[in-house]
C-alpha cells in the first residue's frame, strides 16, 4: 500500500501545498537544532573533564617521577660505630656478650633500613659497647630477586659489605649502605654508586675493585641467602636474640630494649 | 540543570547518599591512619600480609613532597562533604560532582596499583583497601545516576 500525494489541480492549489512543504522543512529544522545534543549533557562534559584531570595528574606524576640517586649524591650515616665496640668480620661486640642478636637483613629491605638507622645505634651505644649484647649480621639478600636482573642489586651491596669486612670495616659500610638506601631495584646501589659509597665507608677501592670482581663474595651472598631460606627466613629483618625469632623489625628502641633485658635476664 | 532539586531514588532502602557517605567514611579512615603514621615518620604495619613497608618507604609514596595518603585524606573529605550535602539538599549538581571526583581519583588509584605491582612489587593492603573503597564510590556513584530521575535539560 502506498501513500500518494495529491494532485493539484490548479496552480493555487499547487502554491499551497509549495508552501505548506516549506513551513513543515522549517519546523523540523527548528525542532531539530532545539533537541540538545546527547554530547552536550553534563554528564558527559563531566566525565570528559574528570578523564582528562585524571590523565594530566598522571602524566605530571609521570613526568615527575624520580630519578635514580646520582653518584655524587650521597650522605654519611647519622652514626658512627663507636671505637670501643669489638669487631671481627660481620660480628660487632664481645665474644664474652651473655646476649647475641643474629639479624638476618637485607640492604635494599626498607625494614632493615629503619632497624639499622633507628634502633642498631642505640643497641650499640646501649649494649653492645657495654658488653652485654653481640651482634652478628648474616645475608638474605632477597628483594633483588624480584626483578630478575644480571646486576642484583641486593646481592651486590651485600657483596660489597663483605668486601668491606675483610678491609675490617663491615659495620661502616652497613651504616653508609642504609644512609644511601633509595628504593628497591630502582639504581640506588649500581655498580658505579656502591664504589662511591666504599670511597665515603673509608676502603682502600683498589683493594674493593679486585674483591668484587672475583665474585666469590656474590657467591657468599646467595649461598648464605639460600641457607635463611631452608631455615625458613623468607622475611627481612628477621632477627634472632639468644635462639628466639622475632621477625620484622622491632616498632622502637625501647621495645627492643625489653627484648634485649629479658634475653640477658634469662642468660646463663 | 545541575542546580536543580531532584527527589533522590532510594538505593537498598535508604538515600544513596547514605551508601556514598558510608563509602567516604572507610577511605577516610584508611588513608587518615596510613597519613598519621606516615608523617610521624613510621611505617604502617600490615599484619601478617607484607607489603607497607616498602610501599611506604617507596620513592612513589610521595607526591609534590607529600605521602600520597593525604591527598587520599582530602578527596575523602571532599567526597563525605557532597554526599552529605546532597543528602540534605537533593541538588543534583552534588551527584554529579561526586562521581566526577571519584572518577579522578580513580585514575590515580589505578595508576598507584599499577606502581605497587609492576614497579615496586609490593602490594601494600591498606591501600588497596582506599583503592577499593574509591572504586565501589565511583561505581556507586555512577549506578545512583542512572538509577536517578534527571532533572528536565534546559532548553
Amino acid at each position: 500500500m502506498s501513500r500518494t500525494t495529491p494532485n493539484p489541480a490548479t496552480r493555487q492549489d499547487r502554491r499551497k501545498l509549495e508552501l505548506e512543504q516549506r513551513r513543515d522543512q522549517r519546523r523540523a529544522a527548528r525542532e531539530k537544532a532545539q533537541t540538545p545534543s546527547p554530547l552536550r549533557s553534563p554528564m558527559v562534559l563531566i566525565t570528559g573533564a574528570a578523564v582528562l584531570i585524571g590523565l594530566v595528574i598522571v602524566g605530571f606524576m609521570l613526568l615527575t617521577k624520580p630519578a635514580a640517586p646520582s653518584v655524587a649524591d650521597l650522605t654519611p650515616p647519622s652514626s658512627e660505630i663507636p671505637f670501643d665496640a669489638p669487631v671481627n668480620g660481620r660480628t660487632l661486640g664481645s665474644d664474652q656478650a651473655k646476649v647475641t642478636v643474629d639479624i638476618w637483613s637485607d640492604f635494599q629491605c626498607p625494614a632493615c633500613m629503619n632497624f639499622a638507622t633507628d634502633i642498631e645505634p642505640l643497641t650499640i651505644s646501649s649494649y653492645v659497647v657495654p658488653g652485654k649484647v653481640r651482634l652478628v649480621y648474616h645475608d638474605a639478600a632477597f628483594q633483588g630477586q624480584k626483578v630478575q636482573r644480571p646486576y642484583d642489586e641486593s646481592v651486590e651491596p651485600a657483596a660489597a659489605a663483605r668486601c668491606a669486612a675483610d678491609q675490617g670495616f663491615f659495620w661502616q659500610m652497613h651504616n653508609w649502605l642504609f644512609a644511601n638506601w633509595n628504593g628497591e631495584n630502582d639504581g640506588a646501589f649500581r655498580a658505579d654508586r656502591l664504589r662511591a659509597i666504599a670511597t665515603g665507608a673509608g676502603l682502600d677501592l683498589a683493594r674493593y675493585d679486585s674483591c668484587m670482581a672475583v665474585g666469590d663474595k656474590q657467591s657468599a651472598v646467595r649461598s648464605e641467602t639460600a641457607d635463611a631460606l631452608t631455615a625458613k627466613i623468607n622475611q627481612t629483618p628477621t632477627i634472632i636474640v639468644n635462639g628466639v625469632t622475632y621477625v620484622g623489625s622491632p616498632n622502637n628502641f625501647a621495645d627492643f630494649a625489653v627484648v634485649l633485658d629479658q634475653a640477658y635476664d634469662a642468660a646463663p | 540543570m545541575i542546580t536543580k532539586r531532584v527527589a533522590a531514588r532510594p538505593l537498598l532502602g535508604i538515600h544513596p547518599a547514605l551508601i556514598l557517605g558510608v563509602l567516604d567514611v572507610i577511605g577516610l579512615i584508611v588513608a587518615s591512619y596510613l597519613s598519621v603514621v606516615e608523617l610521624s615518620g613510621n611505617v604502617p604495619s600490615c599484619g601478617i600480609i607484607t607489603g607497607c613497608e616498602e610501599v611506604a618507604k617507596s620513592q612513589y609514596n610521595n607526591f609534590l613532597g607529600v605521602p600520597v595518603a593525604v591527598f587520599g585524606v582530602l578527596l575523602s573529605v571532599v567526597l563525605l562533604s557532597l554526599a552529605l550535602a546532597w543528602w540534605k539538599t537533593n541538588i543534583y549538581g552534588l551527584l554529579l560532582g561526586h562521581y566526577a571526583l571519584s572518577l579522578v581519583g580513580v585514575f590515580f588509584d589505578g595508576w598507584f596499583l599499577y606502581l605497587q605491582v609492576f614497579v615496586i612489587q609490593a602490594v601494600c593492603i591498606w591501600c588497596v583497601t582506599y583503592e577499593i573503597s574509591l572504586l565501589l564510590r565511583f561505581l556507586v556513584a555512577l549506578l545512583v545516576y542512572l538509577r536517578q530521575p534527571k532533572p528536565e535539560m534546559e532548553r
